[in-house]
This record gives C-alpha cells, sequence and structure tokens, in this order.
C-alpha cells in the first residue's frame, strides 16, 4: 500500500513538473514575442544570431537534405519499379520533402546544432553569473540573449527549410533520373502535377513552428541550468531532446490541421 | 569591416533562400490560364470529376473544371436531372458542338477529366462554342447497364438467327420482313452497345475484364446460334463486315460481319444514317472491307 | 538611503538570511564581513533586484525594491553598478564591449565617446590595450579589474563590490582600495562592499558590518570593530581558527 502511494507521488509529481515547465515556457514566449514588438533589439545582436542560426546551419541542412532526398528516390524506385510506375518517383520526393521531411530534418537539424548550442550558451551564463550581470546592467536578458535569437530562428529556419526541400528534390532528381534512368521530363512534370503551393506553403509553415520550438526550448533550458559544467552539459541534452519530440509531436498535430 | 561581412553572409543567405522560394513557388503554382470562358457541359453521370479537374482537348490541357452544378429544375422533390460541369477554357481554343465530349481517366491516380474529342473532319456547319454555351456530354457507362445490354442483344441476335434461318430454308418470303426488323433493332442496339463498350474501356480499362468474363456467358449462346448460322450461310461466307469485331472475341466479329454482309448483298439491310459522325466514319471503314483499317478500332482496348 | 528590514532567505532547505536589518545613508561605505558561504553575495543580490526576499522588505529612497514594476527596476538598476565575485564578464564579448555594455544599451554616445569613456576607465583599474582581448585571455585579477571598469562605465550613484580585492596581488588591491576611496570622495558614490579582506575593510570602510547566521550580529565604524567585545566579530577579525564561529560548528 506504501508502495503504490510512493508510486503515484512519483508519477505525480514527473507530472507537476512538466506542466510547470510548459507553463513557464510559454510565459517565456509569450514574453519574447512581446519584447520583440516592445522593444526590438539592436540590428547587428539579431545578425550575429542569423550568421549563427542560418549561415551556419546551411551546410548540415542541406547535406541532410540532399541526402533524404536520394534515399528516397533509391527506396521508392525498387518498390515503384515492380508497379511500372517509377516515374511518380517525382510525386513521393516532391510531396514528402514539401510536406514532411523538408521541415522535420531542417527542424531536428536546427534543434541538435543550434538548440543545443542556445542551451549551452546561456547555460554557461546562468551558471556564471552573467545573466545576473545582464540583469544587474538593466538589460533584460529576454530582450538581449532570447529575441535575437527566436527572430533568427522564425526568420530563417523556413529559409533554410526552403534550401532544404529544393536541395531534397534535387537529390531525388539526381537519383531518379541520372541514375535510374528515368525520363527527366515525366519526373518534373509528375512533381509539378502532384505538389504545388501548398505543399510548399504547408512545409514551410511548419518550419515556423518548429523555429518557435527549438528557439524556446533551448533558451528556456539554458536559463535553467545550475550547477556548474554539469549543469550546462545536462541541459544540452535536455534541450535537445526536448526540441526534438516537441517537433515530431507537433508535426503530428499540424499536419493534421494543415491538411 | 568585420561586420559588414557578417552582414553580407546573412544577407547572400536570405537572398539565395528567397530565389530559390520564388522559384519553387513560381513552378509549383498551378499554371492558370489567363483569359478563359466558360463552357458547360451536360451530364447524367459524372464518375467523380472534381472541382480544378483538367479540360482536355485531343489530349492536350486546355482548361479545367471550376464548378459542379446539380441541376434539380422541372423534378419534384429537387430530385437530381442532369449535373452541370461548368468549365474554363483558355481563350483561342475553338471547340465546336460536334465534338465529343467526354469523362477521361489519366494519371497514375486515375483521375477524372473532360475530354473534347473533335470531329474527325472539321464541318464548318457545326457550331463554334461561345462563352456560357451548353454542350450535351457522353455519359460514361455504368457497367451494370453495360452488361444487361449486352445480354438484350444476343437475345435479339438469336432471333434474328432464327428468322434468317426460316428464310433460307423455307424460302418464306413473307416472313423476311420479320427478319428485317429484328436485324435492324440488333445494329442499332449494336452500335449504342459499341458506343458505350468504347466510352467504357476509356474509363475503366482494367474493369473490362469483368466486363468480358460476364460476355462469354452470353457469348456461349450466341456461338450456339451461330453455328446454326454457320451450316446456312455456306454460300455467303467472303464478305466482311461491321460491328462484330469490336467484340472481343474475333470469331463472334467473323461471323456476325458476315453475317450484316449477306444481308446487306442481299438488299435487306441498308445502314441507317449514324447518330456520331467520328463512330459512324469508322464503320464505314470496316464496312470497306479493308481488313488492315480493322484494327483500329481496338483503338480503346490499347488504350 | 538603503533599508534592510528582517530580510529572510531560503534556498529549498537552506536558510540563508534569518532576518538581516541594516541600514546604510547616501554617500557612505560599507562593508559587510562574514564567513565563507554566510549569504554576504546573496545579500548583495537582494539590493539590485536579481534576487527577492522570502519575507521582509529592502527600501530604497523609500520604495521596496521586490515590489517594483520591470521598468521600474530597470531605472533602478540604471543607478547601480556591481561587481560580481566572479567578474560575470560576457565571455562572447570583447573588453572594451563588456565595458561600453551599458552605455550602448541605455545611453546615445557616438563609437569615439564610448572609446573615450572604455579606456579611461579601463585606465582607472590599471589596465591599458586590452580593449580587443576576449575575457577568456585575461587573468583572474585582470577580469576582476574588468568587471570593476564595467561597474564603474556608467557613473552609477551606488556601487556594489563583492570581493573587489580577491584574486589580486597586495599592490594592486591596494590600489583597488585607493581607487574605492577615491571615487567615494570624489563623486560621493554610495558603495556596498562585501569583503575577507580586513586590511581593505578597514581602509576604505566608513563602517563595517558582520552578517553571521543570517543576521548582521554587530555594525560600527573600523575602530569600533577592531575594539570590540563580541567574541565572534573578535576571532574572525583576528583570523584564529579556534574560537566560538569553529566550535558552535564542531
Ligand atoms: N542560487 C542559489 N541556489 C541555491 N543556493 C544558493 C544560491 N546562491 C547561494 N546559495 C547558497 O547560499 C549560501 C550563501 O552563498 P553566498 O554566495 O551568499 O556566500 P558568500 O557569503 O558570498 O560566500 P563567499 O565569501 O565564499 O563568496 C551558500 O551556502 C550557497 O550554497
Ligand atoms: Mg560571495
Amino acid at each position: 500500500m506504501k508502495i503504490k502511494a510512493d508510486v503515484f507521488i512519483i508519477i505525480g509529481s514527473k507530472i507537476v513538473k512538466l506542466l510547470k515547465q510548459l507553463g513557464e515556457a510559454t510565459l517565456m514566449l509569450v514574453d519574447t514575442i512581446w519584447c520583440m514588438f516592445t522593444s526590438p533589439p539592436r540590428r547587428d545582436i539579431i545578425i550575429t544570431q542569423m550568421k549563427e542560426i542560418g549561415v551556419m546551419s546551411l551546410p548540415v541542412v542541406l547535406l541532410t537534405g540532399m541526402f533524404t532526398g536520394m534515399v528516397l528516390a533509391v527506396q521508392s524506385y525498387y518498390q515503384l519499379y515492380q508497379l511500372s510506375m517509377e516515374t511518380s518517383i517525382g510525386i513521393l520526393v516532391g510531396l514528402s520533402m514539401t510536406n514532411e521531411l523538408g521541415p522535420v530534418l531542417t527542424g531536428l537539424m536546427v534543434a541538435g546544432r543550434v538548440g543545443a548550442s542556445m542551451a549551452a550558451e546561456l547555460g554557461t551564463m546562468k551558471v556564471t553569473e552573467q545573466i545576473d550581470a545582464l540583469e544587474t546592467l538593466a538589460t533584460s536578458p529576454i530582450k538581449y540573449l532570447v529575441v535575437p535569437r527566436f527572430i533568427a530562428c522564425v526568420l530563417l529556419v523556413p529559409i533554410l527549410t526552403v534550401y532544404s526541400i529544393f536541395i531534397g528534390i534535387v537529390g531525388g532528381y539526381i537519383i531518379g533520373v541520372k541514375l535510374m534512368g528515368i525520363n527527366a521530363t515525366f519526373f518534373i512534370k509528375n512533381m509539378l502535377d502532384y505538389t504545388d503551393n501548398f505543399d510548399l506553403a504547408n512545409g514551410i509553415i511548419k518550419a515556423f513552428f518548429f523555429a518557435i520550438i527549438v528557439a524556446i526550448t533551448g533558451c528556456y533550458k539554458g536559463f535553467s541550468a545550475s550547477g556548474g559544467a554539469e549543469g550546462v552539459g545536462k541541459v544540452t541534452t535536455q534541450a535537445v531532446v526536448v526540441a526534438c519530440i516537441s517537433i515530431l509531436i507537433s508535426d503530428f498535430f499540424l499536419s493534421i490541421i494543415l491538411f | 569591416m568585420q561586420n559588414k561581412n557578417l552582414e553580407f553572409k546573412v544577407g547572400v543567405f536570405v537572398a539565395i533562400g528567397l530565389l530559390v522560394l520564388g522559384f519553387m513557388i513560381l513552378k509549383l503554382g498551378n499554371r492558370e490560364f489567363k483569359e478563359t470562358y466558360k463552357i458547360i457541359g451536360l451530364f447524367d453521370y459524372t464518375g467523380g470529376v472534381v472541382k480544378g479537374g483538367p479540360v482536355r482537348c485531343a489530349g492536350v490541357e486546355v482548361g479545367k473544371v471550376v464548378d459542379l452544378i446539380l441541376v434539380t429544375e422541372g423534378l419534384a422533390n429537387d430530385e437530381v436531372s442532369h449535373v452541370e460541369v461548368v468549365m474554363d477554357i483558355a481563350d483561342g481554343v475553338i471547340l465546336r458542338d460536334d465534338a465529343r465530349v467526354s469523362i477521361q481517366s489519366y494519371g497514375i491516380l486515375g483521375e477524372k477529366h473532360i475530354e473534347f474529342t473533335p470531329a474527325e473532319k472539321i464541318d464548318p456547319a457545326a457550331k463554334i462554342l461561345k462563352p456560357g454555351d451548353k454542350i450535351k456530354g457522353i455519359n460514361p457507362v455504368v457497367l451494370d447497364d453495360l452488361a444487361k445490354e449486352g445480354q438484350e442483344i444476343f437475345k435479339s441476335l438469336r432471333g434474328a438467327a432464327k428468322a434468317i434461318e426460316k428464310v433460307l430454308s423455307d424460302q418464306n418470303v413473307d416472313n423476311i420482313s420479320e427478319t428485317i426488323s429484328n436485324t435492324k433493332n440488333l445494329t442499332a442496339d449494336m452500335k449504342v452497345f459499341i458506343n458505350r463498350l468504347d466510352n467504357l474501356v476509356a474509363n475503366n480499362a482494367e474493369d473490362v475484364t469483368t466486363l468480358i468474363s460476364r460476355l462469354s456467358d452470353g457469348s456461349a449462346k450466341f456461338k450456339e446460334t451461330l453455328d446454326n448460322l454457320d451450316s446456312i450461310l455456306v454460300s455467303v461466307k467472303e464478305g466482311r463486315g461491321t460491328a462484330g469485331k469490336l467484340v472481343v472475341d474475333p470469331e463472334l466479329y467473323n461471323e456476325l460481319t458476315a453475317l450484316i454482309k449477306d444481308l446487306r448483298k442481299y438488299g435487306i439491310f441498308y445502314k441507317g444514317k449514324g447518330q456520331n459522325t467520328s463512330r459512324s466514319k469508322h464503320i464505314k471503314g470496316y464496312d470497306s472491307g479493308d481488313e488492315d483499317k480493322d484494327m483500329g478500332i481496338n483503338r480503346g482496348f490499347i488504350r | 538611503m538603503i533599508e534592510i528590514i528582517d530580510v529572510h532567505k531560503n534556498f529549498g532547505e537552506l536558510e540563508v538570511l534569518k532576518g538581516v536589518n541594516l541600514s546604510v545613508k547616501r554617500g557612505e561605505t560599507i562593508v559587510i564581513i562574514g564567513r565563507s558561504g554566510c549569504g554576504k553575495s546573496v545579500l548583495l543580490k537582494h539590493l539590485i533586484g536579481i534576487l527577492t526576499p522570502d519575507s521582509g522588505k529592502l527600501l530604497f529612497n523609500g520604495v521596496n525594491i521586490s515590489q517594483m514594476k520591470e521598468n521600474e527596476l530597470v531605472e533602478h538598476r540604471k543607478k547601480f553598478g556591481m561587481l560580481f565575485q566572479a567578474a560575470a564578464l560576457f565571455d562572447s564579448l570583447s573588453v572594451k564591449e563588456n565595458v561600453a555594455f551599458g552605455l550602448r544599451e541605455h545611453m546615445d554616445l557616438s563609437e569615439e565617446e564610448i572609446d573615450r569613456i572604455t579606456s579611461k576607465k579601463l585606465s582607472l583599474v590599471g589596465l591599458y590595450a586590452v580593449e580587443g582581448k576576449k575575457p577568456a585571455e585575461l587573468s583572474g585579477g585582470m577580469r576582476k579589474r574588468v568587471g570593476l571598469a564595467r561597474a564603474f562605465a556608467m557613473d552609477p550613484a551606488i556601487i556594489l563590490y563583492d570581493e573587489p580585492t580577491t584574486g589580486l596581488d597586495p599592490i594592486t588591491s591596494d590600489v583597488i582600495n585607493e581607487l574605492i576611496v577615491k571615487i567615494k570622495k570624489e563623486l560621493h558614490v554610495t558603495s556596498f562592499a562585501v569583503t575577507h579582506d580586513m586590511k581593505s575593510a578597514y581602509k576604505i570602510a566608513d563602517r563595517i558590518a558582520m552578517l553571521y547566521d543570517g543576521k548582521i550580529i554587530e555594525s560600527g565604524t573600523p575602530e569600533e570593530i577592531q575594539n570590540t567585545s563580541n567574541p565572534i566579530v573578535r576571532q574572525f577579525i583576528a583570523g584564529n581558527s579556534k574560537g566560538p564561529i569553529t566550535e558552535k560548528n564542531l
């Protein structure tokens, strides 16, 4: 009887903790958006973050996008070939890159790269009292640290997604047409027939939400760091895991809402 | 200086991203026809045509379906009498009212679209469709109806065969009139059947197998009849004729064409005016006895 | 000017402040002494609103700091300069940008103006030609001095020093002590310093207060403290390992 009660207490406390964190993160998001419009940060700070988040993430996003498109083409080729439908690889690559893989992969890559570095950087600042120092200099950490990262993410993750979608389709094209010998015209025509701007818009809207998730989890986890290097490491891992899971879960719901 | 370099990189990143985005938006955008006019197709059955679906003329995309209206006029209880398919056709595409308007499927997913098949020879008398004109469409065939019709045809064929038997064996001139009317019915029915078959094949290629299996019942019976005919019509077995070829069984075709040819030779049967220009032209082709050309009628099957 | 009334602060189970009472007058330099871990840094952070008390009040010119609204708190903080114990320099920014941080955020100054002020503040703490360096490239003592320059940069009315001289060699320590005294005299700033360094405390303090077991147990001029009869304070200023403080813990 005693043991059972303990189990409930553990479960209960986990849920309460989770809800508390969710609430705090949401408050932080509201604060961030409020701050973004009431006192926008300096341009050079945003530009620095844009370079970190956008430009520096480009290689990894291009690489994963390209290979995903190629893998899609290779995998589907053998299946579709048996149905004599190999020209529809274009459709498969086009639809999955725009609706799903482009935004999700970009989101995951950015969560791994940018989310982690945000959590680590802000976490270090937290444990070395730099966040406190910021406050003593009458500067809001939200305004100075979170808003620029948030703006850079929200503006650039959709653009990264566009890159990813494009390079993914190019990768599919290279494999399908150059390697598997599908007729190029059919590949492109089929893709264009079945993929339209709604699919592209879908992907970009998703990317927008993923950007919010990555920025807020990274910053929130960073701020919640305590202890020393160990604490920073812990929040960094948490930030990546939480961001990835949130991206996949929200992707499911966004897919339901958007279609 | 370093700051400028930073801004330059970010600027290039964003600019290229937006260019790629613009390129994709243009490419993926629904290629709209700029100037269009509206034509309304009338169908009893649309077989799953959707708004936004393509309209093609001789296989080339010339417009799209913009609306489907269930027409309830003139009927009690808001029953649906037919469907008006409103289409936007690109300006500069001239369609005449003698074109065949049918519902076809294309693409890997078998999407339905409206197909205009222009008459084979331009008929200056045929009216050019103006914006807002209505044109009667050819209804896609519902499979069950077709099977029923097929059986009726076989029934009347058998009646005809019996009549011919009487004529030829008894030399009973009085019965010839009966034969004529039977045969006339038969050919008329046959023609409709062929039309429908053609449509059906175009729309439901895969369903044809089902149809054939249904037909085989009938054709077994028909074979019997033909065996009878065979013995009677030894003398008139050279020519080649019409409709039979259209039914899949080549033997059936051979026998039927022979029969009609013979009938014509005796002057009992004159070919009626075709309701459908394009189809009747094909049939004329077969009547000429040109065997090579005959394969053309299989168009529907091959496609 | 600053009144600390019965402030309590707990971190979870740990009671750090158990009813601190202290008041500081304008232009006064008060030095808080106390053992490591007794809550001196925590007390400083309360004054600038980074930490809020669990109970009790902190009044600044009669206004309760912990009840200030966001924008009031910003204005409040602009009047303060704070030196952190471990300097807490922004390690992504250069030394110059660290010192100029408040100027850039809150004042509309030209680049030349900023250059002028930062190099002046850095030379005050005895640093030259380090503007372009990153904090990681500096020694601990240099970092502390950059932190000091950053605290001075906005010419604040109140300066909070968290151990200004620890980690510095005796000569630099004395330079810093002189500096604190000089700034106080010239600019009439109010100073609130935390230190273990008794030599420094005697030199800069108008008043010394000892924080012990979450409370201020004694406060007075340096002479009064030196001649106190309180055995706890006596053990602390004499730096004996034997005495009432260590006995109690054993
Ligand atoms: N953010 C915090 N969370 C939990 N405990 C804290 C926190 N800050 C301080 N403490 C605890 O409060 C106590 C007082 O810490 P504080 O930093 O004020 O000590 P201090 O008097 O400044 O010591 P030192 O002279 O070594 O700097 C310590 O036991 C410390 O563990
Ligand atoms: Mg301390």
